[in-house]
């Protein structure tokens, strides 16, 4: 048996042999396949483990102990005597501030708190209780034992392999390397790949920092840090004392170093892992003999997290080229087989059972698996790679997430990738195999099942009824997804009914007088039955396409739109300033400009209220809301954009928003609160969004919170907070819907005169650092017209505020217009993910039915070969084929534009109102349309003449067609 | 009507050519039947005729027109193969042994194929041509429901059916019954005689060579006379009184 098996395998292979491009082909396929499952493993785990890195605790998520007075410090001995009276769960840190340009980039810089912890408390039992876990290294003792090591020599540092990392130059001279970390966010938004150098120009107060930093990609770290050990802080020209340096010097560098200008940074603070309770802080207090204050950040809602949604759709688009690439194997296979037909009749009739031939075929086919599926995988990681910096900026923009690049397991993926495709391979084969065994029965000739036109259409018509009525079902993300795979199949049935009849009637209408023309139109009618499945993988690559595109024009309309009517004013000013300091800037030295600030203020809600029953919150992650302010003056009301407003009275409702009466939350909010207009909102726990204004700095003791709220604690800060953030309570009536596309989160719009108005402190920590500055309204202004003239230029207003602000505030100043472009900018760029992945599915069809015109071109030599015969040029000849394919695929483009157009009033109306919380309206753009044809029929027809034009058909007179 | 002079042709250097010097003269509405052993170059000679390949030397023309380019009159030479296609669609008909009907037409738009092709269909005459074939029945059906000699017979049509000079068959009942090979070998001959068309018939069968006007048998690449003795079945056949 294992002769006969060996014999058979012996045969095969010597047909592959012969026919070397058939096995090459099924290669191709499988590599293809491989490459896209491969690639979106990749994909999803590297936002899985992005996400991951996120969702772990950082080393700021306790609280933070600091001097009560700005002016007082903790030394190093108050830190030595609070430990030796226990409290060994706190940590004292140091920061400062360090700027970093890219080298051999353009000229951006950033800003980065240099973060020094002690990292001795760190290894401490406390703290490894606490889910504290430095990502890069599993074992958390041991990575933050890691951090603490000192100096290293940047070379054995660059060759640690582990899976992300940046390097970070000082510019100090000094060549001495630490270890720190960075969160993988902040990495995510450097603009820089590699290595990132300390400018030159760095403030005079802090003249080096510790050399090189290797910073490892963690969560441990705050955002907008880089963190490295209190001891390697304090080198390299900073002292913790003004007398004493606090590290011995270890090395030459290190003491060439230290002779440089001392520079004194005292501790910023202590971090606490969970807040302490009055009573210790008391005892703190006692200790050290000063007043003290604690600080608990509030960062639950900071870090992005990549939603569910998300990645079921990613696996849903990396599903549909699974799919198409499925086709292709499947194709590629069909070909082999029907070549090989006539050799493997023989071999059956030669005695040779149907189970050896089975055998050797499945093993033939595992000898192509084997060596396809790692030149498929390597593809693939190349592809995530190669792609990894466009996910990067999709997510950073889009979700406020991270993707790294993933730590996979190769073993384990390339077992999975040869089991999944070894499976689909047998699977495939097994038809193929059913078929040859018919082959070599003798059946009865099959009389020509024709279904009518009427027949056809009454089911068609059902499957579109139930289709419709299937859609009423659709209740979550995942059944949206469900109910998309369902119509694509519908749809795919559909045209498979259809193509016959279309192309049967399209042969009635062409004139004989063409002959060739008609004979192409005629034999189309033939191949739609033959290619079946290169039409299914094609009118399922372009269904999608259009879908995608429409849904995607359609939400760059509406943003578009939403953003030109909301962006009222000529200026934006983003700032880190305190709000007061940019009103009295404004009201003393630019008077001709009115300022709109944004402010915001977080809360929870737990529901609505009617007035029969109060409804919980039935999905909202964390139930929290950002609360932000809407102005009042007529640009507001003109900018605003609302999508239902309470009795269709939009006079009456703005006349009550202006009034305090109700207010307007965004879609998102809405549809996860199921909330109708009138309703009111249950809302709780009203808060200042952070400690600080800007969302980069984690770790700050400058502004405090106890400044506003004296004494109070985290349970009741919140009720103390919501009488101050208001000057006047809003009432939360639901007076109407707006969009808010990309935001993920529920907002409400307050009307701006509700906020505290007098409080400076509390305006100032409510503010968002958004100014929306435009020309005063009246004419009432002391600035002299020429000077209101050129203020109004853009540079001329930047530099004026950049001179009045001082080096100390970030400030930037956009045109309205350049805001718009921006935006614009960033959500084309969101989406060039999707259209990469459009393309390449188009791509992947454009293969399937290439792989079944050379089946086809195979089968139809013969009949090539008597046009040849019978005086039609090789051109024409070719052309035809051609022609063939072509209409084949134009018909199905044709029949995919309603389909694809369902399919994004689906995405719109479904996936992203279960998945993201926003609808927006359909809008039909032709061009778009016809954009995604063209350049499906340009990807088929650049595929197909590849084989057309090494066809050669050969005129032989003793070609056999087959009927 | 077609001359073929000195025609050598060879598919290896050292080896004797296939065709070697051949002459051959076919006079218009005249008959042609080529026997000989398998291999000996029968079908490679209609190749050459038809213009599927080209001739080492020598020169063939048909209807005055050098098919080869290697006539001494260069007006009358249409050697590239666009003019060589033009002129396969003008002048020449063919009858393949198994067939060779297109699957997507129904037996009426396979006949009137070439005519189209040729851009002079006439309806009437593919009526009669149908009509005397006996395939006028067939005309809408499609081919799937066609016998052997049905579709040959549709083949034959479809080789007359645009009034070429010359009709090529390659084994025209090779794939055909005795009775079945009998009748259509008969119809062949007949039409072409009566729409004056000369046939060269490439067969391995005595029965269908002897209906030639002229038998000839290829041997060593050259074309030698051969004459049958008919037998009673020939004269006994329904066309053989026509």
């Amino acid at each position: 048996m294992l002769r006969t098996l060996l014999l058979t395998l012996n045969s095969l292979l010597a047909m592959a042999k012969f026919r070397l491009w058939e096995p090459l082909l099924i290669m191709a396929a499988i590599i293809l396949a491989n490459a896209g499952l491969v690639t979106v493993l990749l994909i999803n785990e590297g936002a899985t483990q992005g996400e991951l890195l996120q969702s772990k605790k950082g080393l700021t998520s306790g609280s933070i102990i600091a001097p009560a007075n700005s002016r007082a410090r903790f030394t190093q001995s108050a830190y030595a005597t609070l430990r030796r009276h226990g409290f060994t769960q706190l940590i004292a840190f140091s920061e400062r501030e360090v700027t970093l340009s890219c080298r051999g980039s353009k000229p951006t810089t950033i800003s980065l708190t240099l973060l020094g912890v002690d990292t001795q408390p760190l290894i401490g039992s406390a703290f490894r209780t606490k889910d504290f876990e430095a990502p890069a290294i599993n074992d958390s003792a041991f990575s933050l034992s890691f951090l603490s090591r000192n100096a290293r020599k940047y070379n054995e540092i660059e060759n640690q392999q582990t899976p992300a990392r940046r390097v970070l130059h000082s510019n100090s001279g000094v060549d001495f390397a630490v270890n720190g970390f960075i969160h993988p966010l902040t990495n995510a938004k450097l603009t820089c790949h590699d290595t990132l150098n300390e400018t030159d120009n760095k403030s005079a107060n802090f003249p080096s920092w510790p050399a090189t930093v290797s910073a490892h990609v963690s969560n441990f770290a705050p955002q907008n840090t880089i963190l490295i050990s209190v001891d390697d802080f304090y080198r390299g020209g900073i002292t913790l004392n003004s007398e004493e340096p606090a590290a011995p010097a270890k090395s030459d560098n290190t003491r060439r170093a230290q002779t440089q200008q001392k520079t004194y940074v005292p501790l910023s603070g202590l971090i606490a892992l969970s807040p302490l309770s009055q009573q210790r802080l008391t005892q703190i207090e006692t200790l050290l003999g000063i007043p003290v204050k604690q600080t608990t950040n509030n960062t639950d809602n900071d870090t992005g997290s990549l939603p569910d949604s998300f990645r079921l759709n990613l696996w849903a688009m990396s599903g549909l080229m699974g799919v198409v690439a499925l086709f292709i194997v499947l194709n590629a296979l069909n070909l082999m087989y029907r070549t090989r037909l006539p050799n493997i009749i023989r071999l059956r009739q030669l005695g040779i059972s149907k189970r050896i031939l089975s055998g050797a075929l499945f093993i033939e086919l595992l000898a192509y698996c084997v060596i396809s599926i790692p030149i498929g995988m390597f593809i693939g990681f190349q592809a995530a790679s190669w792609l990894s910096p466009v996910i990067n900026g999709t997510f950073t923009s889009l979700f406020n997430a991270v993707f790294v690049n993933p730590d996979v397991n190769l073993l384990f993926t390339f077992g999975f990738a040869l089991t999944t495709t070894f499976i689909s391979l047998v699977v495939f084969s097994l038809v193929s195999i059913i078929k040859l065994s018919n082959a070599l029965a003798v059946t009865p000739v099959k009389k020509e099942n024709v279904m009518g036109q009427s027949a056809v259409g009454l089911i068609s018509l059902c499957a579109l009824l139930l289709l419709f009525l299937a859609e009423t079902f659709v209740a979550s993300t995942a059944s949206a997804l469900s109910f998309v795979a369902l119509l694509l199949l519908t749809s795919c049935a559909l045209v498979l009914l259809w193509l016959p009849i279309l192309s049967s009637l399209l042969t009635k209408f062409v004139p004989r007088q063409w002959p060739v023309f008609h004979y192409v139109i005629a034999n189309m009618h033939l191949l739609s039955s033959k290619t079946r499945l290169a039409v299914c993988a094609f009118f399922i690559a372009l269904t999608a396409n259009i879908g995608m595109n429409t849904m995607t024009d359609s939400f760059r309309d509406a943003t578009e739109q939403w953003l030109t009517q909301r962006l009222y004013a000529p200026f934006y000013l983003y700032t880190d300033a305190p709000l007061s300091t940019i009103e009295s800037l404004f009201a003393k030295s630019l008077p001709p400009f009115e300022l709109t600030p944004l402010l915001k203020a977080d809360a929870t809600v737990l529901g609505v209220n009617s007035p029969e029953t109060t409804q919980k919150v039935p999905s909202l992650a964390s139930n929290y809301v950002s609360i932000s302010s809407y102005p009042v003056h007529p640009s507001g009301r003109s900018a605003l954009v609302l999508d239902s407003v309470l009795n269709n009275d939009i006079n009456a409702v703005w006349r009550e928003f202006k009034e305090g009466n109700g207010v307007f939350i965004n879609q998102q909010l809405a549809f996860a609160l199921n909330a109708k207009l009138g309703q009111v909102l249950d809302i709780k726990n009203v808060r200042l969004r952070k400690i600080v204004n800007s969302n980069d700095a984690a770790v700050s003791t400058s502004n405090s919170l106890e400044e506003i709220t004296p004494n109070s604690s985290h349970g009741s800060k919140s009720n103390g907070l919501n009488s101050n953030i208001f000057s006047a309570q809003p009432q939360w009536k639901l007076l109407g819907i707006y969009p808010d596309y990309g935001n993920l989160n529920g907002q409400i719009l307050v009307p701006l005169p509700s906020f505290n108005r007098h409080h400076t402190p509390i305006r100032n920590q409510l503010f968002s650092g958004v100014v929306a500055i435009y020309p005063e309204p009246s004419g009432e202004t002391a600035a002299p017209d020429s000077h209101r003239h050129t203020i109004y230029e853009k540079d001329i207003l930047e530099q004026h505020l950049k001179n009045q602000l001082g080096e100390h505030s970030e400030i930037a100043l956009y045109t309205r217009q350049a805001l718009l472009d921006t935006s614009m900018q960033t959500f084309d760029r969101t989406f060039v993910l999707t259209d990469g992945l459009n393309i390449t599915t188009l791509l992947v069809a454009g293969i399937a039915f290439a792989v079944s015109l050379t089946v086809l071109t195979i089968g139809s030599a013969a009949q090539l070969s008597v046009l040849r015969a019978l005086g039609v040029s090789q051109f024409k000849v070719k052309a035809s084929l051609f022609a063939q394919y072509l209409l084949l695929c134009f018909i199905s483009a044709l029949l995919a534009i309603p389909f694809g157009v369902y399919l994004a009033y689906i995405f719109i109306q479904q996936v992203n109102r279960h998945a993201f919380n926003w609808v927006y309206p359909l809008s039909l753009n032709a061009p778009v349309i016809l954009s995604s044809v063209g350049l499906s029929l340009l990807i088929v027809s650049m595929v197909l003449l590849l084989p057309l034009g090494k066809l050669k058909p050969k005129i032989d007179l003793r070609q056999e067609v087959q009927l | 009507m077609l001359k073929i002079k000195d025609l050598k042709k060879s598919f290896s250097k050292r080896g004797i050519p296939l065709i070697n010097n051949l002459s051959l003269t076919v006079n218009t509405g005249e008959s042609v039947s080529i026997q000989g052993a398998s291999g000996c170059g029968k079908s490679t000679l209609l190749a050459l005729i038809a213009g599927f390949e080209t001739p080492d030397s020598g020169d063939i023309t048909i209807n005055g027109l050098s098919i080869t380019g290697n006539s001494t009159l260069p007006l009358n030479n249409i050697s590239k193969t666009r003019n060589i296609d033009n002129f396969r669609k003008q002048h020449l008909g063919i009858v393949f042994q198994s067939f060779n009907l297109f699957d997507c037409f129904n037996a009426w738009d396979n006949i009137a194929f070439t005519a189209r092709l040729k851009g002079n269909s006439d309806k009437d005459y593919q009526l009669a041509l149908m009509e005397q074939l006996g395939i006028l029945s067939l005309a809408q059906k499609p081919l799937s429901q066609l016998s052997g000699g049905e579709q040959q017979r549709c083949a034959i049509a479809r080789a007359l059916v645009h009034r070429p000079s010359l009709i090529l068959a390659d084994e025209p009942t090779g794939n055909l019954d005795e009775t079945t090979s009998e009748t259509v070998s008969d119809l062949l001959f007949k039409t072409c005689k009566e729409a004056n068309t000369s046939l060269v018939v490439v067969t391995h069968s005595q029965d269908v060579a002897i209906k030639a006007d002229t038998a000839l048998q290829l041997h060593k690449g050259i074309l030698e006379n051969v004459k049958h003795e008919k037998t009673e079945q020939d004269s006994s056949s329904p066309f053989a009184a026509n």
